[in-house]
């Protein structure tokens, strides 16, 4: 699992192919920080399914364009299809529970 | 060497947050020993060596192709980590022991698959001595005992994150420096914090079906649970205690010489600017330079006390 850090520039082409998980987050916001720590323990398991995170008050205009209204929001992508978002913290089984359902759909 | 930003507010003094006691928020914390063992193979694993392997085994990464007539199991290209039923237990059972390029056709829940196994991957597990522990390169860990303490350590952080003790502590000793310093705030500044607080107020407001206009201080905010009396009070306190946090997040930078500076603000303004797809002077008029110390000062006062606050009950719970 790779963790790629989104900007204006690469955040397409960051989502379009393969599974990927979107982390869109503040630096100030206490549960993104939970969550950061999730993704990296997941990233020991899992390494075919990507991982973007978007720091949306670096770069509003993609939580906007996203319609993130809150932090965390998650989303999961396949080939660049969203198949889900879900805001506020999850769980690393909860996110094992998404990669299963989506990624092997 | 770019301009400091200097508050104009001032802290004629300020309390300082190492006395604050939080005897009171330091929780129990056990060391769950199964957990532990989870951890360190886990760990283990990451380090480990990776090997092309010949044949499929339990943990093996594998990548997959299959053809069926159910969509699930007809995939030109799957990666699947064997034992672990993200896939299909069932599937994943019946191609263990499966060579590279091997093709063959299984029953999975009554489908026909016909699978082959592209690539094996095998982990092999490094032996846990200090040697190899001191090859992965993790930070002032050298030693076997380092790397529990490490991994009791990550153990640690979980179970605070899922407590309320840290953030109540972070509350204590916010109210308490607040309570006991006292602080010269300045006019504009409080201006910039009310315009912010408006905007804040509005947003939340609209999120909830109203409009500023046809809302009274008597309407109850169902979602909120309070009158907009209420709720106006509320975000005016936190506004003050951003400001005064802010202050006092600024005196101690001011000490150590390492205040935020004029090419700060630039470089952000710059960023918002394309962000948001406007021209800076636009970024500028609606992100002052007022309200980027306020927010920076602020944020830095507050990361001080959640570091305080992590490290101080760390000390105490350390098993």
């Amino acid at each position: 699992m790779s963790i790629n850090v989104a900007t204006n520039e690469n955040y397409r082409d960051l989502i379009k192919d393969g599974f990927v998980i979107v982390d869109y987050f503040t630096t100030t916001c206490v549960p993104c920080k939970m969550f950061s720590r999730v993704l990296e323990e997941l990233t020991l398991d899992y390494p075919f399914v990507n991982i973007v995170k978007v720091n949306i008050t670096d770069y509003p205009a993609i939580g906007k364009e996203n319609e993130i209204d809150g932090v965390p929001t998650v989303k999961f992508i396949m080939n660049g299809e969203e198949k889900e978002k879900v805001v506020g913290l999850m769980s690393e089984d909860e996110v094992i529970e998404k990669i299963s359902e989506y990624y092997y759909a | 060497m770019s301009e400091y930003i200097v508050m104009k507010s001032k802290a004629i003094s300020v309390y300082d947050y190492k006395k604050v006691d939080i005897s009171q928020f330091i929780p129990e914390f056990k060391v769950d020993e199964k957990q532990l063992e989870k951890d360190i193979t886990r760990m283990l694993s990451a380090y480990g060596k990776k090997i092309s392997a010949e044949t499929v085994a339990p943990n093996d990464q594998i990548e997959l192709s299959c053809v069926s007539e159910n969509p699930k199991f007809n995939k030109e290209k799957v990666f699947v980590l064997v034992g672990k039923g993200l896939y299909s237990r069932e599937l994943e059972e019946k191609i263990t022991g499966l060579n590279r390029n091997e093709e063959k056709e299984i029953t999975v829940g009554g489908d026909k698959v016909k699978v082959c196994v592209r690539n094996i991957i095998h982990t092999e597990l490094p032996e846990l001595n200090d040697e190899n522990v001191s090859s992965f390169g993790i930070e002032g860990v050298n030693t076997v005992s380092d790397f529990r303490r490490y991994c009791i350590d990550k153990q640690l952080v979980r179970f605070l994150d899922d407590d309320e003790n840290p953030d109540m502590a972070v509350a204590c000793i916010s109210n308490t420096v607040m309570d006991n310093s006292e602080f010269q705030l300045d006019e504009a500044e409080l201006k910039a914090v009310d315009a912010e607080n408006l905007k804040r107020i509005e947003k939340i407001v609209t999120e909830q079906g109203f409009s500023l206009e046809d809302i009274n201080d008597d309407t109850y905010i169902e979602s909120i649970g309070s009158t907009f009396a209420e709720f106006k009070d509320l975000m005016e306190k936190i506004s003050l205690m951003e400001l005064k946090s802010a202050v006092a997040g600024y005196t101690l930078l001011s000490e150590k010489n390492e205040l935020f500076t004029v090419k700060d603000y630039d470089e952000c303004i710059e960023r918002r600017a394309v962000s948001y797809g406007i021209s800076t002077e636009q970024a500028r008029n609606e992100y002052s330079v007022t309200y980027f110390a306020i927010e920076m000062y602020a944020e830095y006062h507050i990361k001080l006390l959640d570091d305080f606050v992590a490290e101080t009950i760390k000390r105490a719970v350390n098993p």
